[in-house]
């Protein structure tokens, strides 16, 4: 089948027709006859919001750097295009190439979050790939995944045939090794995922058995092959200043969620916020140098032509020279007139004469995240933020002439009341009047109230908690509704129904797995789009397969209960997570090991002692 | 210091499915890679000063996307030729660059050429004649245009000015067509082709070009470069 003459008279009739035709600035071709693996780098979501992921730039340009191996990219066809591709018999497809997905080697998913899920197995079956692991040939491509949710692998544990826990830049040359050693030799997949499962980072579920209790509950999760480990350590990259780090990127057409140059600053976050994954799973913090960031903009800059670099980390305010960086960034691009932006920064007095640097190039919104509305609850999630620092950078804020600015709330964080939910309000209502003593007016101010629905992940001091049930999450946004009835505060929030299924995936085990076949069968995809999400065939699937989805997301877990996370290990102590799990019923802060002492989170015996700047343990 | 400067760019067909908005962006950052002096709107939020003819719609390929610059230096036209056409992503290249001073503003063209190719399954040539002759008759063609959510009929005869049938090749005959192209009013070949459609169920293009675009005005023909 030429898909490229097929290509011809479909992409004229379909919405965004640069989704699939290829073709940017700086992509990749290659000779197929000439390389020895060809992979293709999946990313369970259109273009778009793909193209717009560090991850899957670094790892496709990294691997295109070897000269035996071709990376190609595909995304889920936005729905016009897959009822066309249904309609033709075009299987799914490569971008670079056109090749159809069941002629690549490897297929590596790219697993950002939980509501993707769906989509996963939408592309598996778009490509002809058989839905479960155990159904597949050698003549099947071998189906990776990496990403954050691979942290609680379980929930695809039948459908991925290996995982790659942590960051994946060193791990996945080695799997290239392997796979171009096994071709030479037997060339089955059974040897390459033996083999495979021996590399460490990588986990392959079907080595692992999994044994219930009688309650539902997991009993634990055991090797069924001499040699593998019972836990899979994360791989993490020690020298983070000389890992590889892409310059000429690829340009898409399309205006993209994130159309700029991406610049990673740092990894890993020691903050400590007791509900947040990233923060944990991501230790230890790296940086990379000034002098290696500044050149590497420049040459992206070169390269791409963009307009606007943002810097990347998991809390920029928190890079250790950030004042520097960002004075020899805005001098090197202020004549070119390439912005700066930051997103996640923690606005203080500091940040916000950064701010003013800034918008000597380029103006961009105010985004603050308190995250809980009073200093009891924040001290509960370890944010450590007051009400005096925000209305403080609110009022700088303001002064400098800033009138739109987003509060970013959480609710059903453990422990939370309507007195917390009231908070969140007063302190909205505390910013309009804050404008109000600076400007004399409300005059052309705009506040933004956005609150998601917390969700307990793995690895966290809140593993062991229950989300609020869904009655209640819908209670708790009306009740805020009411509220914040203001002219000048709008209110926005998190569809309900996606939290509750992100907190059951995001904990699940193995049973889930029959569970995303059935909701797949019923047409479930694109759960992250409002206007194609739908509930109802979810909890269908759920009641056919006889899974009680309140079981993942309601229930509390007792301190002694196994995880079926717990087969990986992220090099974070469970006695650390519970001791910080008591001190947040406490509403007792742990200030940042990179300011205090060390508080014992284990990443420092990861790997026998690794370069971590905390010293003395609790 | 002010110049500006006017470019002739092709479209090709690693690049057809781009839109407009696309193409003003990825000149852009083409300009901003060759490091020419590109002159900013001044304010928050600082624009390259760019004007362009007419869009096109997607999945059509064109000889002649013009489009104007403002520069803070002077250059060499060959040397602003140079380092840009290097710099051009897949499917896009520079035919031409000239001063924008004493030429037509873009905004004033109102007429394009193009070639449809256009495959007509078990009609004949003759049928096709026909077709196109009681086509161009007509004083009346109402086709719906969406916009905004809403849905409005349109006469597009005015607008048809000419359309000759070229070469014939394995079945598949080249249509040259004249039709309006700018702010009074104009019609794209995808819908002419519709129109023609009714006449010849079987028709269907296989390829669109936009080959020229000018000012048409009292019989004479004025082209931006």
């Amino acid at each position: 089948m030429d898909i490229n003459k097929i290509l011809e008279e479909i992409l004229p009739k379909v919405s965004k027709p640069t989704r699939y035709s290829g073709n940017e600035l700086n992509i990749i071709k290659k000779d197929k006859r000439k390389i020895k693996v060809h992979i293709a780098l999946a990313f369970p979501d259109v273009y778009e919001v793909g193209m717009s992921h560090l991850g899957l730039r670094i790892l496709y340009h990294l691997l295109n750097e070897q000269e035996n191996v071709y990376a190609e990219r595909v995304f889920a066809p936005w729905v016009d295009m897959e009822d066309m591709m249904r309609e033709k018999g075009i299987p799914l497809f490569s971008l670079e190439s056109k090749t159809p997905l069941s002629e690549f080697n490897i297929i590596g998913f790219s697993l950002q979050y939980e509501m993707s899920y769906s989509n996963v197995l939408n592309m598996l079956e778009l490509a002809g790939i058989p839905i479960f692991s155990s159904e597949r040939k050698d003549s099947d491509p071998i189906v990776i995944a990496g990403g954050p949710c691979v942290y609680n692998p379980e929930p695809l544990a039948e459908i991925i045939d290996l995982f790659v826990i942590g960051e994946a830049e060193e791990a996945i040359l080695e799997l290239v090794d392997l796979y171009i050693d096994c071709k030479e030799s037997s060339g089955s997949r059974k040897e390459f995922l033996e083999r495979a499962a021996q590399i460490p980072g990588v986990y392959v579920p079907a080595f692992y058995s999994v044994h219930y209790n009688e309650d539902g509950t997991v009993k634990e999760i055991v090797p069924t092959k001499a040699g593998l480990p019972e836990k899979v350590k994360k791989r993490f990259i020690k020298d983070l200043d000389n890992v590889y780090y892409p310059t000429r990127i690829i340009v898409p057409y399309m205006d993209i969620v994130h159309d700029r140059a991406v610049l990673e600053i740092f990894r890993g976050c020691s903050r400590g916020c007791r509900f947040c994954q990233a923060g944990m799973i991501y230790r230890p913090v790296r940086e990379k140098s000034v002098e290696k960031l500044v050149n590497i903009a420049r040459e992206m800059i070169e390269a791409t032509g963009y307009e606007e670099i943002s810097l990347a980390s998991l809390s920029t305010s928190d890079y250790s020279d950030l004042k520097k960086l960002i004075e020899i960034l805005t001098d090197e691009f202020r004549e070119s007139r390439v912005g700066l932006s930051l997103p996640s920064l923690r606005i203080d007095s500091f940040t916000l004469d950064i701010a003013r640097r800034i918008m000597e190039i380029k103006k961009s919104g105010l985004t603050f995240a308190p995250e809980a509305g009073t200093q009891r609850l924040r001290d509960v999630i370890n944010k450590g933020v007051t009400e005096e620092d925000l209305l403080n950078s609110v009022r700088g804020a303001f002064e400098a002439g800033w009138n739109t600015v987003k509060l970013y709330f959480m609710i059903g964080l453990p422990t939370e009341s309507y007195e917390d939910l009231e908070g969140i309000a007063e302190l909205a209502h505390k910013v309009v009047d804050m404008y109000r003593q600076v400007k004399g007016s409300t005059k052309g101010l705009r506040v933004t109230v956005s609150t998601s629905t917390f969700v307990p992940k793995p690895f966290t001091p809140f593993q062991w908690e229950a989300q609020i049930p869904l009655e209640e999450i819908e209670e708790r946004q009306k009740f805020l509704k009411k509220k914040l009835k203001n002219p000048h505060i709008s209110y926005n929030w998190h569809d309900g129904r996606l939290s509750f299924l992100e907190a059951v995936f995001s904990r699940g085990d193995r049973k889930l797995n029959l569970v995303l076949k059935k909701a797949r069968e019923k047409g479930c995809r694109f759960d992250s789009w409002s206007d194609i999400f739908s509930f109802s065939k979810w909890m269908e699937a759920f009641s056919e397969i006889g899974i009680d989805p309140k079981f993942y997301a309601n229930r509390p877990r007792s301190e002694n209960e196994f995880f079926p996370w717990e087969v990986i290990d992220p090099g974070i102590d469970r006695k650390f997570l519970l001791r910080e799990l008591k001190k947040a019923k406490k509403a007792e802060p742990t200030p940042d090991c990179r300011f205090d002492r060390c508080h014992g989170c284990g990443i420092m015996k990861l790997e026998g002692g690794i370069a971590c700047e905390g010293k003395n343990e609790d | 210091m002010r110049v500006k400067v006017r470019m002739r760019i092709r479209k090709k067909e690693e690049a057809k499915y781009i839109s407009h908005l696309d193409l003003m962006r990825a000149l852009e950052r083409a300009m901003r890679r060759a490091k020419l002096p590109l002159k900013f709107t001044e304010g928050f939020n600082p624009r390259p000063k760019l004007t362009f003819t007419p869009a096109i719609p997607v999945g059509i390929t064109s000889d002649v996307e013009y489009m104007d610059v403002e520069f803070t230096k002077q250059l060499s036209m060959d040397e602003i030729f140079s380092r840009l056409n290097s710099v051009l992503p897949p499917g896009i290249s520079l035919v031409k660059v000239d001063t924008a001073e004493g030429k037509i503003p873009l905004s004033a063209v109102n007429r394009a050429l193009y070639t449809v190719v256009v495959d007509i399954g078990n009609a004949t040539r003759e049928v096709l004649e026909k077709a196109i002759e009681k086509l161009l008759s007509r004083s009346e063609i109402n086709i719906e245009k969406k916009s905004k959510g809403k849905v409005k009929f349109v006469n597009i005869a005015p607008w048809i000015y000419d359309i000759k049938i070229g070469q014939i090749e394995d079945g598949k005959i080249e249509l040259k067509m004249e039709l309006a192209a700018g702010q009074q009013g104009s019609v794209t070949p995808p819908a002419v082709v519709n129109a023609l459609q009714e006449y010849i169920p079987s028709l269907s293009v296989r390829r669109i070009n936009r080959d020229e675009i000018f000012l048409f005005d009292n019989g004479k023909r004025i082209d931006p470069i």
